[in-house]
């Protein structure tokens, strides 16, 4: 073995306890020092089994499962090796920020890792100085986790590594949960630690374009296996085959795809990022010399924001958050706007901005601490949540919160059970919600043994059980593969073409892009610009200020402004625009 | 949402600036003291002495009120129980079967301060300590790590649990449930959709809390884990630590010489 070889790691298999089905199937795999090693696939591929069999919590942590073949890391066997001999050189960053900070401050977290390893206290002072400076959180050091973003809380998560100075360090998903900027920020940090440390980096992620901005290599998993592996340009390249397992590419690969067999562009790989993708669009254009005028494009039917009867609406409101013991914070500041039958709006900013906030006070969950809202034109300070949940559906995010009944069917008769709907219209509505959320046949299966796309079909089902016209859904992708996204945006937009109303938050600006009529960018807890998507989108420098980002494609024409219109919204657009301009 | 997870309040006051151990035996001596008196007037002393170091610290008062006022309940209870359950001294009021004596008001009122004092003692000291020197102080005072862990774990996370509860509350809300309506059974129903998921989340989080634990080379086996930011006994600590034992004595010399003992017959 060369001594640069510091993962090594031969016909693993590993099966968890309980279970049949192979979580990693005959894994072969060697990452050098300094490399960057990105892991893809959909859920359930074994990404996080993956890494947890490399910092060894597999099989020391996680028990009772079946492990064959060897890994090796830095030379220890992880089978013979203890766990914390391991965790003094790899670390892990996991997705959910709340549940691995165990510090009351940002020192205390720093320090709780080499205060394990035993070091001395001037060795500590050290370390927490210089893990902080590496993710740029100098001066934070008394500061508590709740004050910080989410993205800070990632980064503190990823210092509180650094100061055991791993020599790998393994992150699962680390920027699920954050807005665009986060993700940014996390990213950036890597970077660093990549050019400046030449530190070993795995990184499990779902978002393609950030990966292809650092990783060496991208290791594909599906089903256990690694199916595909090679640098970004090779593996991104492979678009269809990507997504027929269920992983996106980056945009502009995906358009890389589509001008393939066009005469124009016969490359065989494809650009992975804005800047190669302006580049190399920008030479096919001045050499063809398009068209005098710019492309247009036709908005497809149905994008238009609804204009029908108002249902919601919000007058001058205000929510201040006072706790218990006296402190205040504002979280929505003068809050005007209407939503009208048939809108699809995506409701979007910052952590921490006060989207569900803003969500909460139209279903009554919250009050107004001033101003009020209006619903169907009646004020909602004279109705009780439950008489709202008649008109207004509201999905929590994680549907862990909500779940609790044995059965599928059980759990969705709760709500109309609670309205008061007769024996024979449950039984009826049970049918159809089921039928609508492609979960027919589930009835009787126990929901807290189904995947997580389902369980949050099934809380949507619930929720569209007590038949209100308008649905409000938090986060309904995040943490999700790309292909049970896209199923789950479908099923929102099949529900607004029969009329519902639709508000959803995310942090998915290629989803929004797809999907929404109409955007509220809040800025915290105020709007900061609110209208069509195609208007929005178009608006870089606003959504800069509130830490967003359009897709990698509406940048990509944005750039190029001279010959393709700037408002584009998906890969689709951008091929049909592009051909249109040469004159295809 | 903001949900607070700190009991500590910044501050420069005398108390906040003693060394963790300090404080802890402060608490020490008063739970002996508590149990060494009975009277209400003596531990009525105590407490307000406690009142006194929040006021001196500059603690907000409502803050201390929040954390603590379960107490207030709970001795309530105390209360009302021994004015029911003792039977010796004066009757004061009767109501047929039921007596009430002034020695069971007595006995009763100084239970309540016993346990009053006590969660103040320890609210004041949370307020008033950094939870990791209050850690460092407990493993300096050789309480095994993994007891300490847990303490610090618990301080740490019933907080984000209050948080977790809030949501599912609200959760099930929207569902139409209203738990404020309804019989006993049908209440207890509807807990069942609020434990439901509260367990489900809580496996959830402590699993991940594991795993991140085992990441971070958390090992309870190991003897030589180190403190960063160990604090130092100064004069001003064994200076207080003195006072505290002067007053234990006192203490325990006047309830020896029969003081502010009540007899429980």
């Amino acid at each position: 073995m060369s001594s640069d070889v510091v993962i090594e790691i031969k016909d693993l298999s590993y099966t968890y306890r309980l279970t049949e089905k192979e979580a990693l199937k005959d894994i072969n795999l060697e990452v050098r020092r300094g490399e960057v090693v990105g892991i893809v696939g959909p859920t359930g591929a074994g990404k996080t089994t993956l890494c947890m069999t490399i910092n060894g919590l597999i099989p020391h942590s996680i028990t009772g499962g079946k492990l064959e073949g060897e890994v090796k890391v830095l030379g220890m066997n992880t089978k013979e090796h203890t766990l914390p001999e391991i965790a003094r050189k790899v670390g892990m960053v996991f997705q959910d920020p709340e549940s691995q900070i165990f510090g009351l401050t940002v020192l205390e977290d720093v320090v709780f890792l080499p205060e394990n390893l035993g070091l001395p206290e001037e060795e500590i002072e050290r370390r927490l100085k210089w893990a902080l400076n590496a993710v740029r959180l100098n001066g934070y050091e008394e500061r508590f986790p709740y004050q910080l973003s989410g993205g800070e809380k990632q980064r503190l998560a990823i210092a509180s590594l650094l100061s055991g100075l791993p020599e790998i360090l393994i992150l699962d998903e680390p920027t699920s949960e954050l807005d665009p900027i986060g993700k940014m920020e996390v990213f950036d940090v890597l970077e660093r630690l990549k050019k400046e440390m030449k530190m070993t980096l795995i990184i499990v992620e779902h978002n393609t374009e950030q990966l292809s901005r650092i990783c060496d290599r991208i290791v594909v998993l599906d089903k256990g296996q690694i199916v595909l592996a090679g640098n970004p340009k090779e593996v991104f390249s492979e678009v269809r085959f990507l997504q027929r397992i269920g992983v996106r590419p980056p945009q502009t690969a995906e358009l890389g795809e589509l001008l393939k067999n066009t005469e124009y562009f016969n490359e065989y790989d494809h650009p992975l990022t804005v800047k190669d993708a302006v580049q190399r669009l920008l030479r096919i254009f001045q050499k063809r010399r398009p068209k005098k005028a710019r492309a247009t494009i036709s908005p497809s039917g149905g994008q238009k924001p609804g204009n029908g009867e108002t249902v919601i609406e919000a007058e001058n409101l205000w929510y201040i958050y006072e706790s218990e013991s006296g402190e205040r914070k504002i979280a929505l500041k003068n809050i005007n706007l209407k939503i009208r039958r048939g809108d699809f709006i995506a409701l979007i900013g910052h952590n921490g901005s006060g989207k569900t906030t803003l969500a909460k006070n139209f279903v009554g969950l919250l009050r107004p601490t001033k101003g009020k809202v209006l619903i169907y034109g009646e004020d909602a300070s004279t109705m009780s949540v439950k008489d709202i949940a008649r008109k207004i559906g509201y999905c929590f995010q994680n549907p862990d919160h909500q779940i609790f009944s044995k059965t599928v069917k059980e759990e969705i008769m709760f709500g109309p059970k609670n309205l008061g709907f007769s024996e024979d219209q449950i039984e009826q509505i049970v049918k159809k919600v089921l039928k609508i959320v492609g979960l027919e046949g589930y009835e009787d299966e126990d929901p807290f043994f189904l995947g997580k796309g389902e369980r949050q079909k099934i809380a949507v089902a619930s929720i569209l059980a007590m038949n209100p016209e308008v649905l409000i859904v938090d986060e309904p992708t995040t943490g999700m593969d790309w292909k049970t996204s896209i199923s789950m945006m479908r099923l929102l937009k099949n529900l607004n073409e029969m009329g519902h109303t639709i508000i959803f938050i995310t942090h998915d600006m290629d989803i929004v892009a797809e999907y929404a009529k109409r955007i509220i960018v809040l800025k915290e807890g105020e709007i900061l610009i609110d209208g069509p998507t195609r208007e929005v989108f178009t608006k870089m420098d606003l959504l800069r200020k509130a830490f967003l980002l359009p897709p990698q494609i509406t940048r990509v024409a944005y750039e190029l402004d001279e010959y393709l219109p700037p408002d584009i919204l998906t890969t689709k657009e951008a091929y049909e625009a592009i051909v249109q301009s040469l004159g295809g | 949402m903001p949900v607070s997870y700190d009991y500590y309040v910044k501050g420069q006051s005398f108390f906040h600036k003693l060394d963790p151990r300090a404080k802890l035996v402060w608490v020490f001596i008063l739970l002996i003291l508590s149990v060494t008196f009975n009277h209400p007037l003596y531990l009525g002393i105590i407490f307000a002495a406690i009142l006194l170091v929040a006021i001196l610290s500059k603690l907000p008062l409502k803050r201390l009120w929040l954390f603590s006022k379960a107490s207030i309940y709970f001795s309530i209870i105390a209360v009302i129980l021994w004015s029911i359950f003792v039977r010796h001294g004066n009757i004061l009021v009767e109501f047929g079967m039921l007596k009430l004596t002034d020695r069971g008001m007595l006995l009763g009122l100084g239970f309540g301060f016993r346990i009053s004092l006590l969660m103040f003692a320890v609210v004041v000291v949370l307020m008033t300590t950094k939870q990791k020197d209050l850690i460092t102080g407990l493993a300096m005072m050789k309480v095994p790590y993994p007891v300490v862990f847990i303490l610090a774990s618990g301080l740490r996370f019933i907080p984000a649990l209050t948080g977790e509860i809030i949501t599912i509350r609200e959760a099930q809300e929207v569902r139409g449930l209203e738990f404020s309506k309804g019989g006993i059974i049908e209440r207890l129903k509807k807990f069942y959709a609020l434990g439901g998921p509260l367990i489900s989340r809580i496996l959830k989080i402590s699993t991940e809390l594991s795993l991140a634990m085992d990441a971070r080379a958390y090992d309870p086996a190991f003897k030589k884990r180190t403190f960063y930011g160990r604090p130092n006994l100064t004069g001003r600590d064994i200076m207080f630590i003195g006072v505290n034992i002067a007053f234990l004595v006192i203490g325990l010399v006047l309830s020896w010489m029969g003081y502010g003992v009540i007899p429980y017959l």
